[in-house]
């Protein structure tokens, strides 16, 4: 039954102190087990301990701190019992000289100081936890890229687009179109005033379904473009609003850009109201 | 390549960018918020707050802070928030409010065992059930946080004072305090 008795943990602990009861001690020097145990602790902790001298790291600027406008003060409490802040000092290993000197005198301090050393050495040596698996994705799926917003979509379509010939054709295409129908609708429009009153509602009907035949293929050739599925996972229905407002407006200013430019003097009558 | 370069990368929509500041912080980051509110879903969801917050907010983040201290930030105010929301401390996990000497915390901290029999509530009380993290779970949050982060996470004073937003001297009052407390409180269980 002897394993039972091995000692744990907290017990290496206090051996390590100087602080195991009688009985534990002696069964570290029957068993093996435990003697390696406590040895290899001992070698941990004296590493651990040599560790804020060797790499001051994050603890860098809290030495020069410490050292700044000390050597005074410390001269003057030679006398006085450890503070928090000689506790600091003695764990970063920089405890000025009249302060050693002190710690060297006085038991009630050197055993607060050991007491310190342990406690910070087991506080640094805590594990760090790991959220569960898949901590990435699911963080991610929330946090909105900068590719994704409005400006980002719009800078990774033009990159797609500039690298994909059929798209910079079809968009041509698209804007060839456009231009073409404004200036061939307002040029017609302004030679052919009468024959508008008349033929109006025919070419609105037959209007209407040729342009929404060509929402229906735009559409079909948009869903097959390579940028489309990531753009379109930046559309709310507020941005195809806000987009499909702004085409709107841009249209109807092109007609009457374009009416501005072609409209030719205007005859008798209105010259006499000028 | 340091946090900042990262950071750098993330604000033009690098995707793998926000990949590395998550695989660099989450630890830390779960890891305090753990032992803030010592409940692993809550901490899981904070985290994941945390970062969602964060990486949410780069466009905003200021680089001549480091980016760890901002994360924490977060990361406590999360959690702080979270146990003044509560208000439930961690008492029932770590023993009777009245609960002094080391008999009556380790008797009343055991019935942990009795509340929850799923292996996670197995393992978190395996986790934080030693007796540092039970002196830990009873500083005040106040002093729970600067401990960790000066010595889990092994940040200087001045970086603590930054970004809980407090004086110097009070962090290092509050970190001496509860390095007293610690020094006590492992004291008593030992005798
Ligand atoms: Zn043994
Ligand atoms: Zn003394």
């Amino acid at each position: 039954m002897a394993e039972a008795f091995h000692l744990g943990p907290e017990e290496l602990d206090l051996y390590l102190d100087g602080r195991l009861s009688g009985n534990r001690t002696s069964h570290l020097e029957t068993c093996e087990q435990c003697r390696t145990a406590a040895e290899e602790t001992r070698e941990v902790v004296a590493q651990l301990r040599a560790l804020p001298r060797l790499a001051p790291g994050g603890h860098f600027a809290d030495l020069i701190m410490a050292r700044v406008g000390l050597a005074g003060a410390a001269a003057r409490r030679a006398e006085e019992h450890f503070t928090g802040e000689d506790l600091d000092l003695w764990v970063l290993g920089t405890l000025p000289a009249p302060r050693e000197a002190h710690l060297r005198e006085c038991p009630d301090c050197q055993a607060l100081a050991d007491a310190e050393r342990v406690l910070v050495m087991r506080l640094e040596a805590l594990p760090l936890f790991d959220p569960r698996p898949g901590f990435a994705e699911r963080v991610l799926d929330e946090v909105d890229l900068p590719g994704l917003s409005l400006i980002g979509s719009w800078q990774r379509w033009r990159r797609g687009v500039s690298r994909n010939p059929l798209t910079v054709g079809m968009a041509a295409g698209i804007g060839g179109l456009l231009g073409g129908s404004i200036a061939a609708s307002v040029a017609w429009a302004s030679g052919n005033q009468d024959t508008i009153s008349g033929a109006g509602t025919w070419v609105m009907t037959h209007a209407q379904a040729l342009f929404w035949q060509g929402v229906g293929t735009a559409s079909l050739l948009l869903e097959q473009q390579s940028w489309y599925q990531s753009a379109r996972a930046g559309l709310t229905p507020g941005r195809i609003v806000a987009v499909g407002g702004l085409a709107v407006a841009l249209y109807g200013a092109g007609v009457l850009a374009l009416r501005r430019l072609l409209a030719l003097p205007a005859p008798g009558p209105a010259r006499a109201l000028s | 390549m340091t946090d900042q370069e990262i950071v750098a990368l993330a604000r033009e929509g690098r995707e793998a960018a926000y990949r590395e500041l998550i695989r660099r912080y989450e630890r830390p980051v779960f890891s305090l918020i753990l032992r803030m509110v010592r409940d692993r879903q809550l901490a899981e969801d904070l985290a994941q707050e945390t970062f969602i917050k964060a990486l949410n907010a780069i466009a905003s983040y200021r680089p001549e802070f480091k980016f760890s201290s901002w994360i924490f930030k977060i990361a406590n105010n999360a959690a702080i928030d979270q146990l003044r929301r509560r208000e439930v401390d961690t008492l029932s996990i770590d023993g009777a409010p009245n609960a002094t000497s080391a008999d009556d915390i380790e008797a009343t901290a055991l019935q942990v065992g009795d509340k929850g029999e799923t292996p996670l509530a197995e393992l978190e009380a395996r986790e934080l059930g030693t007796h540092i993290e039970r002196a830990i779970s009873r500083l005040r949050p106040e002093y729970r946080s600067c401990i960790m982060l000066r010595h889990v996470e092994g940040l200087a004073y001045e970086e603590i004072a930054q970004l809980l937003d407090l004086p110097l001297g009070t962090v290092k009052t509050y970190i001496h305090r509860a390095r007293h407390e610690l020094r006590d409180m492992l004291a008593h269980l030992r005798d």
